[in-house]
């Protein structure tokens, strides 16, 4: 709790609460950041869980990279936006929730690819398919929970 | 019938009032208009990055079996957003990021059409590893510069009031 109250005292949460831009500016990255992650892991694990089969999964690697620079993008605006109100957000249930799913995400994503590693057309493993629609929920219950963090 | 009349029936309207009077449907025709987001964003990467050659290993034809989910996801975001619009008429109306945001998606849709009718047919049957051509490559490029624009322009609507 004294953390919380030291960072929102910080001049980062400062920045974030009372400049014109700060805001909006962090908040459009985590915005673009999610579009990044999220629409890139979706359709990996719509991929593994059967569409477009004649796709090799492994021709996916290369977009790899940029799904990792857009988690460190919200990551970063994340933990900015964290700052800004940062008891508010720690005793929010929601925002509990969402950064829960967002980790079981995160495993989920890392346990598909080496579930996946080396696969080429075709369908995948029943395994597989199972960690890409669990991937597929938490990512999208992450986004419900994050919308629901304004709200309640 | 000039345009604080239209607004004004838009407001008046059957969606905009229900928005307005069923208080969960506002957050959640949000979380549908980010998941949707989220998705048109990730099927136009991966056609995009095909085409720009980041991603050149999958194969054209499959990759273009994305575009149904794009336009699938638009029209989510289609629907969810004339609902917020439809729940307050006289906020978006004259707002600057809102009216960047349009422009955006109506440049960005036309970028596309030009796209599927003109580029498309020409490189359907590229195999894996070729290049596109220059044209295809600046259509890709401006494609996801356009998105990420309106990605931006709807974040900063709340905060390019008059």
């Amino acid at each position: 709790m004294e953390f919380l109250a030291w960072l929102e005292g910080s001049a980062l949460a400062l920045w974030i609460r009372e400049s014109l831009w700060g805001y909006p500016i962090v908040l459009s990255s985590h915005a673009v950041g999610m579009a990044i992650v999220v629409g890139m892991v979706s359709m990996i694990d719509i991929r593994v869980l059967g569409f477009a089969r004649k796709i090799p999964i492994s021709s996916f690697n290369s977009l790899f990279n940029l799904t990792w620079a857009g988690f460190a993008v919200n990551f970063t605006s994340g933990c900015m936006l964290f700052s800004g109100d940062a008891i508010k957000f720690f005793n929010s249930t929601p925002f509990r929730i969402k950064i829960i799913l967002i980790i079981l995400g995160m495993i989920s994503v890392w346990m598909l690819l080496r579930e996946v590693k080396g696969m080429d057309t075709g369908v995948s493993s029943a395994r597989a398919r199972f960690i890409a629609a669990v991937s597929l929920l938490c990512w999208f219950g992450a986004i419900t929970a994050g919308r629901l963090t304004a709200y309640l | 019938m000039d345009i604080t009349a239209i607004l004004t029936a838009i407001e008046a309207s059957w969606p905009g009032v229900t928005i307005r009077d069923v208080a969960w449907l506002f957050p959640m025709l949000e979380t549908l208009h980010f998941m949707g987001l989220c998705t048109l964003f990730g099927s136009l990467m991966v056609i995009d990055l095909r085409l720009l050659g980041i991603a050149r290993f999958i194969p054209m034809g499959p990759a273009m079996s994305f575009v149904p989910i794009s336009i699938g996801a638009f029209l989510v975001n289609l629907c969810s957003g004339i609902g917020f619009f439809c729940a307050d008429p006289f906020t978006y109306y004259p707002n600057l990021a809102f009216r960047i945001k349009m422009v955006l998606i109506l440049v960005a849709g036309l970028n596309a059409v030009w796209f599927q009718y003109i580029e498309a047919p020409k490189i359907k049957s590229l195999p894996p590893g070729t290049p596109t051509t220059l044209t295809v490559k600046a259509i890709a490029a401006l494609s996801l510069l356009l998105w990420i624009g309106v990605i931006v322009m709807g974040r900063m609507i709340p905060y390019l009031e008059e």
